[in-house]
């Protein structure tokens, strides 16, 4: 961590001092300049999020917030969003969740290692809808949900904001790490083709995709920009040789040597994307806009293997056993339509309305179902889950004259929310017990496995459709007290159906200390609303415990007799307190370092059990004979941590321009405090509420630094970006990995006038992180994967 | 360290670079004759109407600068009826409102009106500014310039989206 501070800190001094020594008079050069290269000149990056009224500079804000441009986009050389931003903002982890059911499907993602739901995601400003998946297995982001960024296409973006702040009071509910806003492109001209093709350096993972972004001008500078994605990414395999027998002692087939007959990696996946962007003026003072994405994922991932001796193996069907898979189906989909203007009293003025959702369909290949025997299928429709919401906005937004020093912002709004989650049984035969006892082998006779092998199918006693409806109002103030002070006070009441009300508040301050020095604080309290899947969702699964056997659990909704006699109640909001407080120093116009400090403290944050066996309930019998599991607001958390920025841009006149950045996040996760259990748990409770995994996971699972150094080089058709990427230690399974270093490199070249042809690789050098000593496996929390290395070529064709 | 050395500084500021913009257009434009040499004193005049987005930057950029071979004088005016004569009329975004009666006040006058206001081109404004990403980028009525009797460079008309 040390040597990481230290080398930004000494890269941009060194910088600085060469910058401010050759700088020269900013502008006259612009006299000098062509037309054409006056209009390829790229102006400073302002971002929407963090204030309301009109957009911001990024050296002038009062909390930290990062931009990702479109250009920035291209040049990586990714064509998921998760993964692009996890290459440009450090403390954003996306690990790759595998053969964890549905999740390796919808991988979550978090930011300064906190749960993937404590993170908001707008679109242009708009709430995006979470996934409908809940992450119940062993991965990063266990007893969450989150939004899934793959669903919406790269290319219709023009730029991602990342508040580096809790904003709950301005935003609502899930606004605790920070808030990702995405702003979609709103061109109105050209026509662009993008398409990538590559593999890992192993020769699996192909990736095939391709786009198309156009824009089209409507009258009185309306637009639609519409994009559209087809992304065929195959699966990949770093899993290692069983090292047991497969086949019954004494079995000859046994000699032959052990196979790789696993899978660990990405799951194999083919996406189509589209996204639309548009507004129409349909008078001077109103324009009508639409806006919305579509993604249709078809998805291929396998669970654990089943060897030919296992009880769960049906002989005659699998004589050398078999890779179940699970093979969902996902849809997602998103839009907003509204109408903004400006009255006579100049009042800004917003109404919207966001319809937005999330299905999964579970379906299950190659695998069996035991209890069935011989006649078992080996395909089942397992049923699904289903996430949806409407959300109402009317936002208003005027300046108003108080006779104080400066004219004050006033925004006000109001919010209404439905949501909406649903779990829909499969075919019988996918979670039936149908009798039929295990067939041969030491257990012959034995009752055998209910249930489609590697994802028990729904039922309908699972089956359910719980809602819940919010409202919401806010009031945001906004002046310069006095010179060079800038406060931000504001307020957001909110009320669901299901838990309540909750108030938060926030006061932020900047002061231009002197032209090149910027301080900036805020103090907030915020909340995230328990979501209707971790309240409702059941289900009974397969897990794989640390000696490699297998065993079900179930997970059990709070109104469940079962949960609710092991001490569960209604779930309640996670409550939060932050502080951030920094600087931003811009000695020159194209040079600037920002320190920012931050600390959140999070009360009853909702965990999510171990299994729960009846062995444990002293004196009670109450969960028959399989595990179960739970939700509750059990733990306080905190988490501190600091940013570090910095960002310079050269022009070496005839050799090119350079841009040089750096980044570095630091945290520090922890429980504070006991952890709350129910009284039926007895001594043990704490332990069974947070199990040593989770606590591992919550407090160093996910890297505590991260370090990444981008080199982006121009001159005349060539382009290179180079980044060099730090992944900080990270403990999983009780071991801990050593930090990892990766090189990405994009390398292009303007063939002609609309062509452009770029190769690039991913982790250039084929790094890998740390296999564990337990089972020779790599984690699968790593935060950048184990695919080892990846190239790729591009072809970008302006049509 | 030796390409170092020769390193300069890109200003990058979205309104100091409307601000330069400004200067640049009108030398691809050209007025009357008559209104080129006898506005006043000599000047080359730029008005700024409405709430100043370019933060004062016009003032100092131009401080010392000329267009069109002249040095530049810049009025802020806060409404319709005090606009002075001037080569060139920037309307700020918070006249969107009244763009149509603000064009309708300077007439067929021999006047380079620019904005950014959404439209403003269409409305018969005649430079707009517009961002693109993050460049920004021009949009031309050039029928209205003619109507104004201003005569706009081949060479502005081919880096700009042109509307007849």
């Amino acid at each position: 961590m040390q040597k990481s501070v230290l080398f930004i800190i000494l890269l941009s001094t060194v910088t600085f001092l060469n910058t401010k020594a050759f700088a020269v008079e900013e502008f006259s050069e612009a006299d000098d300049m062509s037309l054409e290269d006056l209009l390829e000149i790229e102006t400073d990056v302002k971002a929407n999020i963090g204030s309301r009224g009109n957009s911001v500079d990024l050296l002038k804000t009062k909390v930290p917030i990062d931009v990702v441009t479109a250009e920035q986009i291209n040049h990586t050389g990714h064509t998921e969003l998760s993964k692009v931003l996890q290459r440009f903002i450090p403390g954003f982890n996306f690990p790759r969740a595998a053969t964890n059911n549905g999740t390796d499907h919808i991988r979550p993602f978090t930011l300064r290692g906190m749960a993937p739901d404590q993170v908001l995601v707008l679109v242009n400003g708009k709430r995006q809808h979470s996934s409908s998946v809940l992450h119940v297995n062993g991965s990063i982001g266990r007893g969450s949900t989150g939004v899934d960024l793959n669903a919406i296409p790269l290319h219709s973006i023009e730029r991602v904001e990342v508040l580096r702040d809790g904003a709950a009071a301005q935003y609502g509910s899930d606004a605790i790490a920070g808030i990702i806003n995405i702003i979609l492109k709103s061109a109105s001209e050209g026509h662009r083709l993008t398409t990538t093709i590559g593999k890992t350096y192993v020769g699996d993972g192909d990736l095939y995709q391709t786009d198309i972004n156009s824009g089209f001008e409507l009258p009185m500078d309306g637009f639609v920009n519409i994009t559209a994605e087809f992304r065929n990414r195959s699966f990949t395999n770093r899993s290692i040789a069983d090292d047991e027998d497969p086949y019954f002692p004494g079995d000859i087939r046994n000699n032959k040597p052990f196979q790789v007959t696993g899978r660990q990696g990405d799951p194999d996946t083919q996406d189509i994307v589209v996204a639309i962007n548009s507004e129409l003026p349909v008078s001077e003072s109103i324009i009508v806009y639409l806006q919305g994405n579509l993604n249709y994922r078809e998805s291929e991932a396998s669970g654990f293997f089943r060897r030919p001796k296992d009880d769960r193996n049906v002989r005659s069907i699998y004589p050398d056993g078999f890779l179940p898979l699970i093979s969902p189906e996902i849809l997602d989909y998103s839009a907003t339509t509204g109408l903004k203007g400006e009255t006579n009293a100049n009042i800004n003025w917003g109404l919207s309305h966001t319809v937005g959702g999330n299905t999964l369909d579970y379906y299950i290949k190659n695998s069996l179902n035991t209890s069935l025997g011989a006649d078992s299928p080996t395909s089942f429709d397992a049923g699904g889950l289903e996430f949806r919401q409407h959300i109402t906005n009317l936002d208003l937004f005027k300046t108003f004259d108080f006779g104080l020093k400066n004219p004050v912002k006033i925004a006000t709004g109001f919010e209404w929310r439905y949501e909406m989650f649903a779990i829909h049984a499969g075919e019988e035969s996918s979670y039936i017990q149908g009798g039929v006892p295990i067939l041969d082998g030491p257990n012959a006779g034995a009752e055998a496995s209910s249930g489609s092998q590697v994802f028990s199918g729904f039922e309908p006693k699972n089956e359910l459709t719980e809602d819940r409806h919010s409202f919401a109002t806010y009031l945001d103030l906004e002046t310069e007290l006095i010179d060079s002070v800038t406060a931000n006070l504001a307020g957001r009441y909110e009320y669901f159906s299901d838990f309540g009300s909750s108030i938060n508040g926030k006061f932020s301050l900047s002061y231009q200390v002197i032209d090149d020095v910027l301080l900036r604080s805020s103090v907030s309290t915020g909340f995230r609303a328990p979501s209707l899947q971790q309240s409702y969702f059941n289900e009974t699964t397969t897990l794989v415990n640390l000696d490699g056997s297998l065993n079900e659990a179930t997970t059990l909704s709070i109104d469940s007799p079962i949960a609710q006699a092991l001490g569960a109640t209604s779930l309640k909001p996670e409550k939060s307190e932050h502080f951030t407080a920094g600087f931003v120093y811009t000695p020159i116009k194209n040079f600037f370092f920002s320190a920012d400090y931050f600390y959140t403290k999070i009360k009853n944050r909702i965990t999510f059990s171990r299994n729960i066996s009846s062995s444990e309930i002293l004196g009670e019998d109450i969960l028959s004979l399989i595990p179960s599991r739970f939700f509750s607001n059990s733990i306080d958390t905190e988490t501190q941590g600091y940013d570090l920025r910095s960002h310079y841009k050269f022009d070496l006149q005839n050799y090119g321009d350079l841009k040089l950045s750096a980044g570095y996040h630091y945290n520090q996760n922890k429980v504070s405090g006991a952890v709350r259990s129910p009284d039926i748990l007895g001594a043990e409770g704490s332990n069974i509420i947070l199990s040593a995994k989770d606590r591992e996971r919550l407090e160093v699972g996910q890297p505590n630094d991260s370090l990444i150094l981008t080199s982006n080089y121009k001159i005349g058709d060539f382009e290179s970006v180079v980044k060099l990427i730090k992944s900080g230690a990270f403990s999983d399974q009780e071991e801990r990995p050593n930090s990892q270093w990766l090189t990405d490199i994009d390398l292009s070249y303007q063939l002609h006038e609309n062509f452009n042809l770029a190769i690039g690789a991913h982790n250039l050098f084929d790094s890998e992180p740390e296999r564990n000593l337990q089972d020779g496996e790599f984690a699968r929390s790593s935060p950048y994967g184990y695919n080892g290395g990846f190239y790729y070529l591009r072809l970008t064709v302006d049509l | 360290m030796g390409i170092l050395l020769s390193m300069s500084v890109n200003a990058v500021d979205r309104e100091e670079h409307k601000a330069i913009y400004l200067g640049r257009l009108s030398n691809y434009v050209a007025w009357p004759t008559t209104t080129e040499s006898n506005n006043q004193n000599e000047f080359f005049n730029i008005c700024m109407l409405g709430v100043d987005t370019f933060k004062g930057f016009l003032q100092s950029t131009y401080a010392e600068k000329s267009i069109k071979h002249q040095p530049v004088k810049i009025h802020y005016v806060d409404s319709i009826e005090n606009i002075p004569e001037c080569q060139l009329l920037f309307i700020s975004l918070s006249e969107k409102k009244i763009i149509t009666e603000i064009l309708a006040y300077i007439g067929n006058k021999p006047v380079l009106t620019v904005s950014e206001v959404r439209g403003f081109a269409e409305n018969n404004g005649i430079i707009q500014f517009y961002m693109q990403a993050q460049k920004v980028r021009l949009k031309i009525n050039n029928q209205a310039a003619l109507n104004h009797g201003l005569k706009i460079s081949a060479k502005l008309l081919a880096i700009a989206k042109v509307i007849e």
